[in-house]
Formats: C-alpha cells, sequence, structure tokens
C-alpha cells in the first residue's frame, strides 16, 4: 500500500477549519487523500469545506464519536502507507508533511512522527510528553501542578529540559498532529475508541512502544497550532478528561493504579462540588449554572464507579 | 435534470484481462450511465485497456490503497443521483440500471433495490444463481433488510443501485473488514433506508482462483469483525432483535474469547466470554469457559 491519507477532525470550527485544510493541501502532493472527518457540527463547516476544498472528501458522523473513532474511520475508508492525523487547530507548514514523511520512510524503527508545534506569534509549544505515571496523575488531579506550573516535574514531563534539534525518540508526542505508519497502526488496531477525548494518541504512543515501535519528534517539520480553541476548558470537558485519564492509567499501569486515581478524582469532585455551592450559592439565575456543574460532577463520579474494559 | 442521474463505481486493480468486458456492459446501458473507473496503481495493462475508453469513461489513477478505498475514492467523485458498484471483472446485463432505477423512480422511500446475480465460479465451473446459493425464498427480500442482513451477506456487491442521499448517510466502505465491506455496507445502509428486490439475474459475478472470498479463516475472522462493530456502533439496532440480537453478540465475543484463548490471552478471554454472559446469561459452555479463563488469567 502507497501513499498518505490525510485526516482531519473538526467540530463547530469552521473558519480555522477551512485555513487548516489550505494549509493541509499546500502541505500534500498530488496523490494524498484528504479526508475531513466533521463531528456533526452546527456552523455550516460542511457546506463551506464542499464548496471551498473540492479536493477533500467529507465524512459526516452525526453521532460524535470522539476524535480516536473519527480518525478510525478515516484511515479504515483510505488506508495508507502513511495516516496523518490533524487537529482542525493546526496549520502545518509546506515542507512539514514531506519531512514526517522522509523521516519514517527511512526509519523503519520509528512508527509515529510528530512535527515542533508554535503558537500563532512562533512562540514554541510543548510538543512531546511522557507517558504520565500514577504520583504524577495523582499529583495534578489534587492540583499540585496548576499552583506550581513551572515545578521541575511538570517541566520534565513535557520535555521541558530538553532541546529538540534533531529528530529524538520521545514516550508520546501531541495528538494534534502525528504522522503514524499505517502499517503499524493497524496491526495495532488503530485508536482504542474507549477514549471518547483526550489521552487517544497518548494511547495509542503506549500500544506502539509495546508492540516494540519508536515514537519521534521530528522539529524540522513545523506546524502551528492555535492551542484549545476548540476544547475549552468546560466542566464537561473536565469529565471527558478525568474518565479518560483513569482510562489510561489503567491501561498503562494496571487496574491498581487506575483504582488509586480514580478514588483521588472521586475525593477532589467531591471537594470541588462543596467548593461549588459556596461559590454559586442556590439563588436566583446561579442556581442553573451550579445544577450544570454538579450534574457534570455527578457525571464524572458515575462514571467513575463502572470503569469500562481497557485492551492491554 | 441535468447530467446522467446514475453513476456506475468500478474500481480497478491488475484486472487487465477482464477489464473490457467489464466496460462494454457498463458502456452498454440502456440509460445514460456515469462511468468512473478508478485504478487503484494497477501495474498491469489496465491504464492502455482505460485508453482505448478514453472520452467515454471518467478514468481516476492514485497509488494503490486497496478496493474499498477505490470505491470510496468513486463513490466521491460519482455525480448521479444513483449509485452502483462494480467490480472490474464483472459484467451487468443492458438493462439492470434501468430497471433498478425505474424502481427508485417510483417509489422515494425505497433507498435501494438489489437484483439477482449469477454467481459463475472459474475454478469448480459451478454456476449458480444468488438466490439459490444464498436461499432467497426463505428470506424477508423487501423493506428494512436489517433483521435478514445481520446473519450473513446475501447481496452481492454489483447487485444494488443506492439512492445517493442513503449512501451518504450510510458511509464509506471499512477497508479494515475486507473482503465483508460490502456487508458492513449494507447492514448501515439497512438502518437508514428501505430496500427493494428485482427477482431477474441481472449482473455476473465471476468468482476467480486465489479470490479474497476463497480464504475460509478470513471470512470468519471478519464476519466477526463486523458483528464486532455492529455491537459498537449500532447496539439499539441488534437490542431491537431481541433475544435472536443477543445470541448473535454473544456468539461473537465467544468467537473472540476462542481466539484470545488459543493465543493464551486470558485476559482477553476472560472479557469476551464476561460480555457474552451479561448478553445471555443461560448459555452452555461460556460461564464454564469464564470461570476457567478467569482462573487463567489471574495465574498468568
Amino acid at each position: 500500500m502507497t501513499g498518505v491519507s490525510a485526516a482531519v477532525v473538526s467540530y463547530n470550527t469552521r473558519e480555522l477549519t477551512l485555513r487548516c485544510l489550505r494549509a493541509t493541501e499546500a502541505a500534500a502532493s498530488a496523490d494524498t487523500a484528504l479526508i475531513l472527518v466533521d463531528n456533526g457540527s452546527r456552523d455550516g463547516t460542511v457546506e463551506a469545506v464542499r464548496a471551498q476544498c473540492p479536493r477533500w472528501r467529507v465524512l459526516v458522523l452525526p453521532d460524535n464519536p470522539g476524535y480516536g473513532a473519527a480518525l478510525n474511520r478515516a484511515f479504515a475508508a483510505f488506508p495508507g502507507a502513511f495516516h496523518l492525523a490533524l487537529n482542525a487547530d493546526v496549520f502545518l507548514e509546506p515542507a512539514a508533511l514531506g519531512t514526517l514523511c522522509d523521516f519514517l520512510a527511512r526509519t523503519p524503527a520509528s512508527a509515529l512522527a510528530g512535527p515542533a508545534l508554535v503558537y500563532p506569534d512562533g512562540r514554541p509549544q510543548p510538543s512531546a510528553k511522557r507517558l504520565p505515571a500514577l504520583g504524577f496523575a495523582v499529583a495534578e488531579t489534587l492540583g499540585v501542578h496548576a499552583l506550581a506550573p513551572s515545578s521541575a516535574a511538570v517541566r520534565r514531563f513535557y520535555y521541558g529540559d530538553r532541546v529538540f534539534d534533531r529528530p529524538t525518540a520521545v514516550e508520546a508526542v501531541s495528538g494534534a498532529a502525528m504522522l503514524i505508519r499505517g502499517d503499524a497502526y493497524r496491526a495495532i488496531g488503530g485508536f482504542d475508541e474507549g477514549f471518547r477525548m483526550y489521552f487517544e494518541e497518548t494511547d495509542l504512543c503506549r500500544r506502539l512502544h509495546a508492540a516494540g515501535f519508536e515514537v519521534t519528534l521530528v522539529p524540522e517539520a513545523r506546524a502551528v497550532h492555535w492551542h484549545a480553541a476548540s476544547s475549552r476548558q468546560t466542566t464537561v470537558r473536565q469529565v471527558e478528561y478525568y474518565v479518560s485519564y483513569v482510562r489510561f492509567l489503567t491501561a498503562h499501569r494496571g487496574r491498581a493504579a487506575g483504582r488509586l486515581l480514580a478514588g483521588t478524582v472521586a475525593l477532589s469532585t467531591a471537594l470541588r462540588m462543596l467548593g461549588l455551592v459556596v461559590k454559586y450559592p442556590p439563588v436566583g439565575a446561579r442556581r442553573t449554572v451550579l445544577g450544570e456543574k454538579l450534574s457534570a460532577c455527578r457525571r464524572l463520579l458515575a462514571a467513575l464507579a463502572r470503569p469500562a474494559p481497557v485492551r492491554p | 435534470m441535468a447530467g446522467p442521474s446514475l453513476s456506475l463505481v468500478i474500481a480497478a486493480y491488475n484486472h487487465g484481462r477482464y477489464l473490457s468486458g467489464t466496460l462494454d456492459s457498463a458502456l452498454g446501458q440502456t440509460c445514460p450511465t456515469e462511468v468512473i473507473v478508478v485504478d487503484d496503481g494497477s501495474t498491469d495493462d489496465t491504464p492502455a485497456v482505460l485508453g482505448r475508453f478514453a472520452g467515454r469513461v471518467r478514468v481516476h489513477r492514485q497509488a494503490n490503497r486497496g478496493l474499498s478505498a477505490a470505491r470510496n475514492v468513486g463513490l466521491e467523485l460519482a455525480s448521479g443521483r444513483y449509485i452502483a458498484f462494480l467490480d472490474a471483472d464483472d459484467v451487468i446485463a443492458p438493462t439492470k440500471l434501468a430497471s433498478q432505477a425505474a424502481v427508485l423512480d417510483a417509489d422515494p422511500d425505497v433507498g435501494w433495490v438489489y437484483c439477482d446475480v449469477l454467481i459463475d465460479d472459474e475454478v469448480t465451473g459451478e454456476r449458480r444463481l444468488a438466490s439459490e446459493r444464498f436461499r432467497y425464498q426463505g428470506r424477508r427480500l423487501d423493506g428494512w433488510l436489517f433483521p435478514e442482513l445481520v446473519h450473513g451477506n446475501f447481496i452481492p456487491v454489483m447487485s444494488p443501485l443506492v439512492r445517493r442521499e442513503a449512501l451518504a448517510a450510510a458511509g464509506w466502505f471499512d477497508a479494515s473488514l475486507t473482503p465483508m465491506e460490502d456487508w458492513d455496507l449494507w447492514l448501515r445502509l439497512s438502518l437508514v433506508a428501505p430496500a427493494r428486490y428485482l427477482a431477474e439475474p441481472l449482473a455476473t459475478y465471476l468468482v476467480r482462483p486465489g479470490g479474497l472470498s476463497r480464504d475460509r479463516a478470513r471470512m470468519e475472522r471478519c464476519r466477526f469483525l463486523v458483528l464486532d462493530k455492529l455491537t459498537r456502533t449500532q447496539p439499539e439496532a441488534l437490542r431491537e432483535l431481541g433475544a435472536r440480537g443477543r445470541r448473535i453478540v454473544a456468539d461473537m465475543h465467544n468467537w473472540f474469547a476462542a481466539e484470545a484463548g488459543a493465543h493464551g490471552d486470558w485476559r482477553e478471554a476472560r472479557r469476551r466470554l464476561a460480555a457474552s454472559v451479561r448478553t445471555v446469561p443461560w448459555q452452555g459452555r461460556a460461564p464454564r469457559m469464564l470461570a476457567l479463563s478467569t482462573f487463567k488469567a489471574w495465574c498468568s
């Protein structure tokens, strides 16, 4: 099998998506399969893409099955030698895709390559990370990292202690932009669709390592990432984040570690619910805000109580 | 309406020997038809054969990505209101698309029309109709086909003519399920639109030596992969089938449990058996196998 399949996943970010598709198209070659997977946007993304980007094939998934599932369906429909997975808020530099492909083509040990990500103003963005261990996850859940964002542990987690000036094997790259070797992707069965949002890429990297492959950051390839343009940190998203975190840790470090993290998340959620009642006293209009946030917390507690089985 | 309302998508990969017969039958339709050939990186004389048909067929040449991806590309290029698929070694009767289009024209509620197919086995020399081979007599052939299709595919890929909107709602071919990607798509189609059957053999399906459909073990595994995907993506549709649906799901889990056990993966076997017993609690071996696999998983 030859050729590159590039898939962009979008959800209600029309203008960013159009810019992303143009940048990707400029970086792609003539035989690259270009696929937009739209998770049921209501802002006219699909119509705009059909009108303005005729090279892109559009797959609409109204049931919004999540980022990993969306990519799995795109790559199942258009399998290739290399699979490019992109968030809709990533703009590849013109040479980036070629650089990543060349790297994987001449480095059989590596199954996944990520570019160096930068903010729109050119500042570097953390583009690689380590697979979180239990202690790190517990500290993050308890808010230790939020209190000390520049601590040595956090810096080390995002490879802040390293300068990448050549392709370097890392534990995981950012899920915003990844080039994945098609054979390896198919051999490990693609993304675990049990992750709806967050950690699907970290889990993919973990399983690639387990299958004997390397994951590489290739700093010569660059992309601009409008960080968090499509994922505002709401209470609802925090639910997804922690459910995925527990799922990942269970798969990575075993059931006991997963349970311990779930317990910590439950504890901090209970404390948070108390705090919410103090912050939004249930009078007047605030009552609905409080109700929404508390119900998200309750959903999180319910999801933690009955974890879904994970892939080893 | 401008342009032909019928599109025929032909995926070709090293079928040069058979391609001109297929194209003759595609171009010989009694109603105007847009013929799209996706050459999936053929290395034989396919491009030369296509050259002889230049101007009469739309050709898209691409790097080799496999049959499903080629059909998906064709699907995206097709401009007709109704779409049919053809493999590069099959032929269709001149009236096939016209008869099927008439059904879709007459009844806007029908999403797809399929017909009988002559299955020509090059190896055994056997020629049988799909209606005999898949026992159409005992089946419900019209309407919502899901309860019938879920037991196995009985519709060859070149058989249906599908309304574009129905295909758009159902999605693309899934290459990870080759060689049962057609069954997977029909299952999705059968949940978005009712079908109609035309009891005339309007196509010939050539079964060649070394074809994918010969590999028994792979076909069986693929069958369960399709059902596994169905269990994940369409749980409500299976639930509506009641006990029959639960039995299908439990059997699927049991099959994957046996496969995992054979590889010594007792954790996966236990997970599958637990899912199976949750679906159908009263069954012969699964509860005992669950106890065994739990023990083995604990030991390992």
